[in-house]
């Protein structure tokens, strides 16, 4: 046997050594593209490390909140106890781990209604106008991030974030015209800033669920990351007017609803502009009148704007990578235990070995799955394997 | 504690400044070996992307490898590509009948060595998996018998053996269809 030993050696026969230089050359990648895919590759190992770290603050509480629910449910004086016990804990500022996991939270968590309540008490205590303003706009910011955050883990983002989020947005509006005036006018510039920064996270992350969810027509146009969008592009126009003299109480609104494209100039008593919520109007987000929407699906100008995605499209990856690409989690699942001897993600090249013993890839249809490979015999790491394997693969009967 | 496996130690900790590192020295590699399998440069993008987002999850989950990381890289690919051709059994791999050899070099040099590159891609699908895999990474790639291996997850000596068979088949199938 002649063999091809360390580094790879020229003694090839010159047909073989002929075809391998061809296939030498590999096209670059345009240095865009490349940086796109290293970045978000980048922002998801971001992610996932801010992901783990929330799990790690939550993680052991959550039955201890579980056996409380329980507690709670079936015990009535214990509940009162319980109860009293937490607030005071709270109060008290006591419980920080309770405290962070409720500070962590996403809308859905049954820790996020107390994240809420967290942060309404704490603007409650607040004063000072600049104070309440500040406060108010960290925790609009907080319902982006959440929203972002949602939305990154393939979840939904209710409509009850933009409520929020457009309630604490009134709160810093409002609380900004008790300002004098140039530090008003200062504040409404950092919202305003505030505003587009918050407005191109949205884009971006409405970019994420259409990729997600396909084609523009699946989106829902009611879902959480719109309405937040509408919030934004609203308030901008709120600031951006002229006329806007600070009022924020809904009957001084006549404006939001004139939507983005009318501009600072829109006409603020238009008919169907504002879009009144009655009574709790501070924490419902103020939509678009019904020929606004239209528009705006007709339009999408924020979908449409959004930075594409590194790789094209997912209608341009390979077909149904994903229900593919799930099948090989499950693969790299049971190997990761154990990373020697057992299962990794190599052994299906095994089964592919077993599974071209019988015929060139090309004969194989698509019907096959691993399950027909399983049962074949154990292709350890001996060369004798690989010897009785070889007599069956093809091109390989003088062996 | 070897160098690597410290890197690996600070990825599973999901520290950014470990996990850039592993994507600078492995990345383009990774986009070769895929390329070099596939002959399409968008699906070796991706198939590269999926490749070390698979990475992550493995590791967000403090699953993953925890030695030789660049044999689970090429694993990885490797399973992708293979789940890519599944996945499209109407668009298989070129074969050296759907290669036109009577293209003449005088249509351009550019064409030339796409078709000559098509052509020993055909052969090269002729072969096992295994044997492609070998092929890649020995010839192409340029790594040694160990890490070939390790790559593999073989021993140096089964790669050997796979590495001779290799070579043979894929001499066999350009003489035959030279002829």
């Amino acid at each position: 046997m002649k063999e091809y030993c360390g580094k790879p050696s020229v003694d090839l026969p010159p047909v073989v050594q002929e075809a391998l230089d061809a296939l030498r050359p590999v096209p670059d990648i345009d240095s865009e593209a490349w940086e796109a895919g290293r970045e978000a590759y980048l922002s998801e190992a971001r992610r996932l490390a801010a992901s783990r770290e929330e799990r790690r603050l939550t993680g052991w509480l959550a039955p201890i909140l579980s056996f409380l629910k329980l507690d709670l449910d079936q015990v009535r004086p214990l509940a009162v106890a319980w109860r009293t016990a937490l607030i005071i804990a709270l109060a008290l500022g006591g419980s920080v781990g309770t405290v962070g996991a409720a500070r962590s939270s996403l809308p859905g968590s049954p820790f996020y209604s107390l994240k809420v309540r967290l942060e309404t008490w704490e603007m409650e205590r607040l004063q000072e106008p600049d104070e309440v303003t500040e406060k108010a706009l960290s925790q609009a910011q907080q319902r982006v991030e959440e929203a972002e955050r949602l939305a990154s883990r393939g979840r939904d983002v209710p409509i009850d974030v933009a409520a929020l989020y457009q309630a604490r947005l009134d709160t810093a509006l409002q609380a900004s015209d008790s300002l004098s005036e140039p530090q008003r006018l200062q504040t409404q510039v950092h919202i305003s800033e505030t505003l587009r920064q918050q407005l191109e996270t949205m884009v971006s992350v409405a970019g994420q669920v259409q990729d997600r969810e396909g084609e523009v027509d699946q989106v829902d146009d009611e879902d959480g990351v719109r309405a937040l969008i509408r919030a934004m592009q609203e308030t901008q126009a709120r600031l951006s007017d002229p006329e806007h003299e600070g009022r924020h109480d809904d009957e001084d609104k006549p404006g939001i609803g004139a939507g983005v494209g009318d501009g600072p100039q829109g006409p603020r008593d238009a008919p169907g502009g504002p879009e009144r919520d009655g009574g709790d109007g501070a924490c419902k987000p103020r939509g678009p009148s019904d020929d606004e929407r239209t528009e705006d699906k007709g339009a999408r100008p924020d979908l449409d704007d959004r930075p594409g995605p590194p790789g094209g499209d997912d209608e341009e990856k390979p077909g149904n990578r994903s229900e593919h690409a799930e099948r090989g989690d499950d693969d790299s699942d049971s190997d990761d235990g154990d990373d020697e001897t057992g299962p990794n993600p190599g052994e299906r090249d095994d089964d592919e070995d077993e599974d071209d013993a019988r015929g060139p890839r090309d004969g194989r249809d698509g019907s096959e799955d691993d399950d027909d490979h399983h049962g074949g015999e154990d292709c350890s790491d001996d060369d004798e394997a690989d010897e009785n394997r070889s007599d069956r693969e093809p091109g390989d009967n003088e062996d | 504690m070897k160098q690597g496996e410290h890197l690996l130690q600070r990825a599973h900790r999901l520290e950014e400044a470990a996990l850039t590192e592993i994507y600078d020295t492995y990345a383009a590699a990774i986009y070769r070996y895929v390329y070099r399998k596939t002959g399409d440069v968008d699906t070796a993008q991706d198939l590269t992307a999926e490749t070390f987002h698979r990475l992550l999850e493995a590791l967000h989950r403090d699953a993953g490898p925890r030695e030789h990381l660049s044999g689970w890289l090429y694993r990885v690919a490797h399973n992708l590509i293979v789940d890519f051709y599944r996945s499209k059994p109407e668009d298989p791999p070129a074969s050296l009948e759907s290669v036109n050899p009577s293209v003449p070099p005088s249509q351009g040099e550019i064409l030339a060595r796409e078709n000559r590159a098509a052509r020993a891609r055909a052969a090269l699908e002729k072969l096992t998996p295994l044997q492609q895999q070998v092929v890649i990474l020995r010839f192409l790639e340029e790594m040694s018998l160990r890490e070939v291996a390790q790559v593999l997850n073989r021993t140096v000596g089964s790669i050997k053996a796979l590495q001779h068979r290799a070579v043979s088949s894929l001499q066999r199938v350009l003489e035959e269809e030279a002829e």
